[in-house]
């Protein structure tokens, strides 16, 4: 049974996990990145879950550009996790889409700009340029970004739930907190991007790095900016956030098995 | 601050202009960012500060709104993306793609706080006042226009320049971003103004003057209102009455 990883997004920090899953124990650990906060939880099935909420665990305590996602790996993988699936939050580009969609990424476009990328990059330290001038690349990334069977499993569960849930699409990564300006949504939206969000880049890369396949959930919450006026003002950042895209996890670890 | 040359004028600046450069006669101001350069200015009543660039793009925000300025106009010179362009111009952006590396973004570091809006990315009532530059025969204004900020110290290479008119960029230069997004946190309005010193991806055939800042003040007090009719001072206000900051959160903040 393949041992999975659980990192909620949105409303993560809001929800009471008793009523999904049996809560095993704390499982917080100290990293060479720093602290990491994980629950051991039992699926209905007996499948062991890690989970951990992004963001914090009382609150939105960190906006995406400070979650330290060294330290969530590492420990997931010391944890003895082999796969990751989480799930975002994130604004619709794509005009087919709706707020309260789901949408499984399938590709990235990462305009993130100040984030710490590798486990090279020594902790404390921001990233330096230095290892490309020692010829010391990073293993490459093969195509697909996102792991394939988790994609599926997400998509099936979804589905199954009864959410309307886009299988294929492109995620946008920026640099936040602030929000992206009209001019570039517009140059995202001509790049191809389905959705804009601050939250997957650098985690894939790192997952990638330590051996950990990833795939994730994004929940349309609102129209990316300059979009609002023309597909409607909808918006949703609430508790129903986490519940959904953590019901549809939970049944796609089961389906992974 | 105490003993500062700048103390007597605290909260008599309503206007603080950022310059690339610092002029000659400018005073150190210590900020928790680093120094910034700081020279009063003033006319008919009305106080400005012109404050010089710091190598942390938080300082000079910071630094305005420290000195009581409500507003922040943020000058650069730039290159002409956009072929209707050319040097000499003013340009007044009413948007901007941010691709600058590796800087400062927020103020809010390590923290859940900094979603803000972009909507309007800068404040109509500034950019409605420094349309009031004057014109000449060779200075022409142009009141919109999306700006592109260069992501480092370079200049653009001519593929860039290529690629960003095509996403519509029409002007490309430095010192704006993260500024104006940094200057939203801080709930100053605030407005970018660029003077053209180039074609894209070609050398400087003119040059942004420290005496420009005299210009754009002038033109900018001459018709803008002293009080604020603008959402530009609300920006925080979701995370104020949620208690997550209060009224002074920017006067304890550390690098």
């Amino acid at each position: 049974m393949t041992r999975i990883c659980i990192i909620g997004g949105t409303a993560a920090y809001d929800l009471d996990l008793e009523a999904f899953a049996t809560l095993a124990r704390t499982m917080d650990m100290e990293t060479p990145y720093g602290r990491a906060e994980y629950r051991g939880l039992v699926t209905p099935n007996g499948a062991q879950v890690l989970f951990t909420s992004r963001h914090g665990r009382s609150r939105l305590e960190r906006s995406a550009a400070f979650v330290n996602h060294r330290a969530t790996l590492w420990a997931a993988r010391k944890l003895g996790a082999e796969a990751v699936l989480s799930w975002n939050g994130c604004g619709a580009i794509d005009r087919l889409l709706a707020v309260g969609d789901m949408l499984v990424p399938s590709d990235l476009i990462d305009q993130t700009s100040a984030r710490v990328y590798s486990y090279r990059t020594p902790p404390g330290e921001r990233p330096s340029p230095a290892w490309r001038a020692a010829g010391d690349a990073l293993p490459g990334t093969p195509p697909p970004v996102f792991w394939e069977s988790g994609r599926r499993a997400l998509i099936a569960a979804a589905r199954a739930q009864g959410h309307n849930v886009h299988a294929w699409g492109t995620y946008a990564a920026t640099e936040g907190p602030r929000l992206e300006s009209p001019a570039e949504i517009r140059m995202l939206a001509d790049a191809g991007a389905a959705v804009v969000g601050m939250t997957l880049s650098p985690e894939v890369w790192l997952a990638q790095e330590l051996g950990l396949n990833y795939a994730s959930l994004c929940f349309v919450t609102n129209w990316a900016t300059g979009l609002a006026g023309q597909y409607g003002n909808q918006r949703t950042f609430g508790t129903e956030v986490g519940v959904a895209c953590l019901k549809v996890l939970m049944a796609a670890v089961e389906e992974i098995g | 601050m105490t003993g500062h040359p700048m103390e007597r004028r605290m909260d008599a600046f309503d206007i603080a202009i950022l310059m690339p450069f610092a002029r000659g006669s400018a005073a150190p101001f210590a900020t928790p960012f680093g120094e910034v350069s700081c020279e009063p200015w003033g006319t008919g009543g009305r106080a400005a500060v012109v404050l010089g660039p710091a190598p942390d793009p938080r300082a000079a925000p910071w630094a305005a709104r420290a000195l009581g300025a409500t507003r922040l106009v943020v000058a650069g010179a730039g290159a002409a993306l956009n072929r209707l362009l050319r040097p000499c111009d003013w340009v007044l952006p009413d948007d901007y793609v941010d691709q600058t590396r590796g800087l400062p973004t927020t103020y809010f570091a390590e923290r859940g706080l900094g979603y803000v809006q972009q909507t309007p990315p800068f404040c109509p009532e500034m950019r409605e006042a420094l349309a009031g530059i004057p014109e000449s025969r060779t200075s022409r204004v142009f009141e919109r226009g999306t700006y592109v900020s260069l992501p480092s110290p370079r200049t653009e290479t001519p593929a860039e320049a290529g690629w960003w008119r095509r996403l519509g960029g029409d002007v490309a230069g430095w010192g704006v971003l993260p500024a104006v997004t940094l200057a939203h946190e801080l709930e100053l309005c605030v407005a970018p103004v660029c003077y053209l010193t180039r074609e894209a991806a070609g050398e400087d055939e003119t040059w942004l003057a420290p005496s420009d800042a005299d210009t754009l003040l002038a033109a900018l007090l001459a018709t803008l209102p002293v009080e604020r009719h603008c959402h530009c001072g609300e920006t925080m206000a979701g995370a104020r009455a949620r208690g997550l900051i209060n009224a002074d959160w920017w006067q304890r903040m550390t690098p």
